[in-house]
């Protein structure tokens, strides 16, 4: 199927009624999310996990996509207004944008930020489009040898591109492998660290440990902060001048094509892509002091990556079934409950879930304008309920959340210790997410590994005699040196400092 | 100056990928290990452990030598009452229902914030109570008692 014909079924799928009002549900829980400080779209997805099952394929998808990108526009509102990202990818939109605020220009800076997401939106929906069919073409020839080489790229580059320090990032990749081997070893049948007890037989659910470390961990977080708000409650004219918006149209061009560059590799998403354009806009800039004071570049610039790196990693998930972030390996559950298998085919066996995202999304984004800017009053006064209200509620969505995935309690206790787990991660230092990655695939790493050996009867040098897999491999390889090279350490550490 | 030393984060987390590692090794001690062209059940798990055991005591000694963030302080309040909320839930919901472990949760889980305010605290865990069962049982149909079994 060509891409027009495709986009053309998408929107077709995606216009309809109840499709529509699933997209539109998805974005409004986003942007409320995203305007939220102390819940993002992971927790939020593991949330609503048990609820999509009584959803057909596509509604629950697009619906759960919905709240991905959503989440994006909402955290510049919480960013600019009282300076806290409301989502983690909006930390760089605080420095110009609250400064903005500051200065009266609110409103400019919230359309700014939303006119960027918007252009990001549509230039890498029709990216996904463009870029799936050939790639899900070449994915289809994988056997287990490119897969096992391509998750350890995906590995190597989640390691590369956390935050914080690597030696850090590289143990809690190993400790997620060594999580996802709890339960029956797929091969000898035999348990693993199940302790006796019979719920971790099936080993332990995503949901579970993601809700934990990235739910209740940050509820915790949290609240050892004061709460202590610098709140600029007059949004003023949404309307940009024109020399904003001329000043903003470059940084646009470039936050979207960092970003969907950014979005597709492996660990990436949102969040690197928007600290990375925020970096190469300062270092672009004739004037670089003016950052951090209100420079309108500064809020474009990022906005755009982080949507379009939100919406570039979709891109693996759909065309090889791998995970690039956690909120892809849910999305990844989400495809599985409902019976889908995910992976090179999805495209053409289930043509009308895949181009029915596709479209939605750049529906879904265009329904986010409105919902962020003539509706950010709402928004504001949303924002003024204290957290001390906030954070039980959510705190009771995990519980029902993860109860209701199995009804069963010993996981809603899991939780809880996954939580405490979580707190000591964030005390010292240590980034969730590579591990959250390590152990989604460390199963499927173990499984192909395992399956490619069977096939070259033992020969471990199927990995590097398979041209795709041994180029996967050096590509992995060369990364790993990158990161030894002091020079390239440097500007790594840069690019998450400026926040 | 040495108190302060093994106050760094880094030798902490140092500690934990070690003490992981050696978890790790203890407990899956009677795995079969094979060798690298048939693996047995032991053999990722044991090499993930060695290599948490070697990065922990790498990342621990970098936090002795170097001079890396200190350890903050720890909030216990917060850290025991939430989770302990998130407990009583796993306890409550099927020996008392839905409703009574919305309840117990969010009493329990607001008592570790900053600010505890009865009344408020009251009417939260009320209205959230009569919300969850509205939306998840009568809406959605999910299944879950609403009174003790």
């Amino acid at each position: 199927m060509d891409i027009l014909n495709g986009l053309t079924l998408g929107l077709g799928i995606a216009a309809h009624p109840s499709n529509l009002v699933f997209c539109f549900i998805g974005t409004l829980i986003g942007t409320l999310i995203g305007v939220l400080p102390g819940i993002g779209p992971v927790a939020t997805l593991a949330m609503l996990l048990p609820i999509t099952f009584y959803l057909e394929p596509v509604p629950a998808l697009i619906m759960l996509a919905g709240i991905y990108y959503g989440s994006q526009y909402g955290g510049s509102t919480t960013a600019i207004l009282i300076n806290l990202p409301g989502e983690s990818a909006a930390l760089v939109t605080c420095l110009d944008g609250h400064q903005m605020a500051r200065k009266g220009r609110a409103g400019a800076a919230l359309a700014i930020a939303a006119i960027g997401s918007f252009f990001a939106g549509t230039v890498s929906t029709l990216l996904i489009a463009v870029a799936s069919p050939p790639l899900s073409q070449i994915a289809l020839e994988f056997g287990p040898a490119e897969y096992f080489s391509l998750m350890m790229l995906g590995l190597v580059g989640a390691v590369v591109l956390a935050q914080g320090s690597l030696p850090k990032a590289v143990a809690m990749v190993f400790l997620g492998l060594l999580l996802g081997l709890v339960g029956t070893d797929i091969n000898t049948g035999r348990l693993r660290y199940t302790f006796g007890i019979p719920e971790l037989t099936d080993g332990i659910g995503f949901a579970t440990l993601a809700m934990g470390l990235f739910g209740v961990a940050e509820i915790i977080a949290n609240l050892e902060k004061r709460e202590g708000r610098s709140f600029a409650t007059i949004v003023g004219k949404l309307m940009p001048s024109r020399d904003e918006f001329r000043a903003s149209m470059l940084p646009m061009l470039r936050g979207t094509g960092l970003g969907s560059v950014l979005g597709v590799l492996p660990g990436g998403g949102a969040l690197l892509s928007s600290f990375a354009a925020y970096t190469v806009e300062k270092k672009l800039a004739k004037d670089p002091t003016r950052f951090g004071k209100g420079a309108i570049e500064g809020i474009a610039a990022p906005e755009a990556a982080n949507n379009a790196g939100a919406q570039t990693s979709f891109i693996p998930m759909l065309t090889l079934g791998i995970p690039s972030n956690a909120v892809m390996a849910l999305m990844i559950g989400a495809m599985m409950i409902q019976g889908i298998a995910p992976g090179p085919r999805v495209m053409t066996e289930q043509p009308q879930l895949f181009w029915g995202i596709v479209a939605s999304m750049w529906l879904g984004n265009a329904m986010l304008v409105i919902i962020n800017l003539p509706l950010i009053g709402i928004w504001v006064r949303l924002l003024q309920v204290p957290y001390r209200l906030l954070f039980p509620i959510i705190l009771i969505l995990c519980g029902i959340g993860v109860y209701s995935l199995n009804n069963s309690p010993f996981e809603v206790g899991l939780t809880a210790l996954f939580g405490v787990m979580g707190y000591l991660f964030y005390k010292l230092g240590c980034e969730p997410a590579p591990m959250l990655l390590g152990f989604i695939l460390g199963p499927l790493m173990e499984e192909n590994l395992r399956r490619a050996l069977v096939l070259s009867r033992g020969d471990p040098l199927v990995f590097v005699q398979q041209p795709i897999s041994l180029g996967l491999l050096l590509v992995a390889m060369v990364l790993m040196l990158l990161v030894i090279l002091p020079a390239f350490r440097k500007t790594r550490e840069q690019a998450f400092k400026e926040g | 100056m040495r108190v302060r030393l093994y106050m760094s984060q880094d030798f902490a987390a140092g500690v934990m990928f070690t003490l992981w590692g050696a978890a790790g090794l203890w407990f899956g001690r009677q795995y079969q290990v094979g060798t690298s062209l048939e693996m047995g059940p032991g053999y990722l798990p044991r090499l993930l452990c060695y290599l948490l055991i070697v990065f922990g005591i790498g990342i621990g000694a970098k936090g002795i030598l170097g001079a890396g963030a200190p350890l903050a302080r720890w909030h216990l309040r917060p850290l025991v009452l939430v989770n302990a909320g998130l407990a009583a839930f796993a306890l409550l919901i099927e020996n008392a229902g839905l409703p009574a472990a919305v309840v117990g949760t969010v009493i329990i889980g607001a008592l570790g914030g900053q600010e505890f305010r009865w009344r408020e605290i009251t009417v939260l865990a009320l209205g959230l109570a009569a919300g969850a069962a509205g939306i998840f049982v009568y809406g959605l149909g999910l299944p879950m008692p609403l009174v003790p079994r």
